[in-house]
């Protein structure tokens, strides 16, 4: 089994996860790992105003949110010029044939399952960093 | 023996496949932060005993919340163990509940308002369901709750034979989630059981009242329907 082990890639990761609980957990990861600077936003106001200020590399976003609707948040993150070309992937505990899902994976880069593989995660993060040849 | 059916097409309106998909989806949360901060510790240094502490009560109280879980779950499935009532004291049993779950409250960098409940009247309820129904609703709460949040409780009499227990987010409101979680579908078939009522506190989910009569319905020997969006 590969194991993921620390690394100083450094690089910003933007979480949008109504529960802060997990997505700070997640964060604690991504920190340990790779050294990486991680945002949460529990709501697409939030989501939207940090990823204005920041310069993610890496957006993971949740699909089920209060009061949210993830496919109109992806849709104004991909409108950022900054974030047009920055891999966003939906971060759920959902299967990828749900209803849900499908239509935000269509404006995503991919899927990250809860709970995430280290792995699977800091590949995400690499590759947004260095392109798909480090992973 | 309850079956649930196969994922196929036509399935996918079915409410125990729903249930199944929604149990699997809550699960993931907990475990997602037992799995994560169980990696942390892998890699923490030695020497760093506040933080491997921090997560290590992290893990735990997920695991707890995980346990609390899938008990909803076999409440929701209609796996009720059968259970004499006693008589408890409200105010306490509330008490009790909330200091079990302090620690996931400071963890999240949440908090405990007052419980406030003058001259309740006693209820003659079966203990475990009655813990299992407030631990749900709590738990309802707390994952919406916000950092900075406290979570405050008020107890008094409704109508003539029953007790309020009202659970406020102090200090901001938080949101409906998009589909009821696992913990309110308990909470609703708990108490629907015994003959009592859940309602959300507008605007938009300041809260849970939960309304629970004061003999329940178990104790009176009564079967009540189960509610409507399992039971279909």
């Amino acid at each position: 089994m590969a194991v993921a082990s620390p690394v100083a890639s450094r690089g910003t990761v933007l979480i949008v996860d109504d529960e802060a609980f997990i997505a700070r957990a997640v964060a604690c990861l991504l920190t340990q790992l790779r050294g990486a600077e991680v945002h949460v936003a529990t709501d697409s106001d939030q989501a939207l105003a940090l990823a204005r200020r920041l310069r993610a590399d890496l957006v993971l976003v949740d699909v089920h949110m209060p009061g949210t609707c993830s496919v109109a948040l992806c849709r104004q993150l991909r409108e950022l010029d900054h974030l047009r070309e920055v891999p966003i992937y939906v971060f759920t505990g959902l299967l990828p044939d749900e209803a849900d899902v499908a239509p935000l994976l269509a404006l995503c880069d991919g899927l990250i399952s809860k709970p995430p593989d280290p792995v699977e995660l800091t590949a995400a993060l690499d590759a947004a960093l260095w392109g798909d040849g480090c992973v | 023996m309850k079956t649930i059916p196969p994922n196929t097409e036509n399935a996918s309106g079915d409410p125990w496949r729903q249930l199944a998909v929604q149990a699997a989806h809550d699960a993931r949360s907990p475990l997602t932060a037992i799995c994560t901060y169980a990696e942390c510790l892998a890699w923490l240094p030695p020497q760093d005993l506040t933080t491997r502490e921090r997560y290590a009560r992290a893990v735990v109280c997920e695991a707890q919340r995980l346990g609390r879980m899938l008990a909803d779950y076999l409440v929701v499935l209609g796996q009720c163990p059968p259970e004499n009532a006693v008589t408890l004291e409200p105010v306490a049993l509330v008490r009790d509940v909330l200091a079990g779950l302090r620690e996931t409250l400071e963890l999240r960098g949440q908090s405990l308002g007052p419980v406030r409940g003058q001259d309740c009247p006693a209820l003659h309820w079966p203990a475990g369901r009655l813990r299992q129904l407030l631990q749900a609703a709590f738990d309802c709460l707390l994952t919406r709750t916000s950092d900075g949040q406290s979570l405050g409780v008020e107890l008094a009499a409704e109508y003539s034979e029953c007790l309020a227990i009202t659970l406020r987010v102090e200090g901001g409101a938080v949101l409906r989630p998009a589909v009821p979680t696992l913990h309110q579908q308990a909470c609703e078939h708990l108490l629907a059981g015994e003959g009592g009522w859940l309602r959300e506190l507008l605007p938009p989910l300041a809260g849970l009242k939960l309304t629970l009569p004061l003999t329940a319905a178990s104790a009176r020997g009564d079967t009540l329907p189960r509610p409507e969006r399992i039971a279909s």
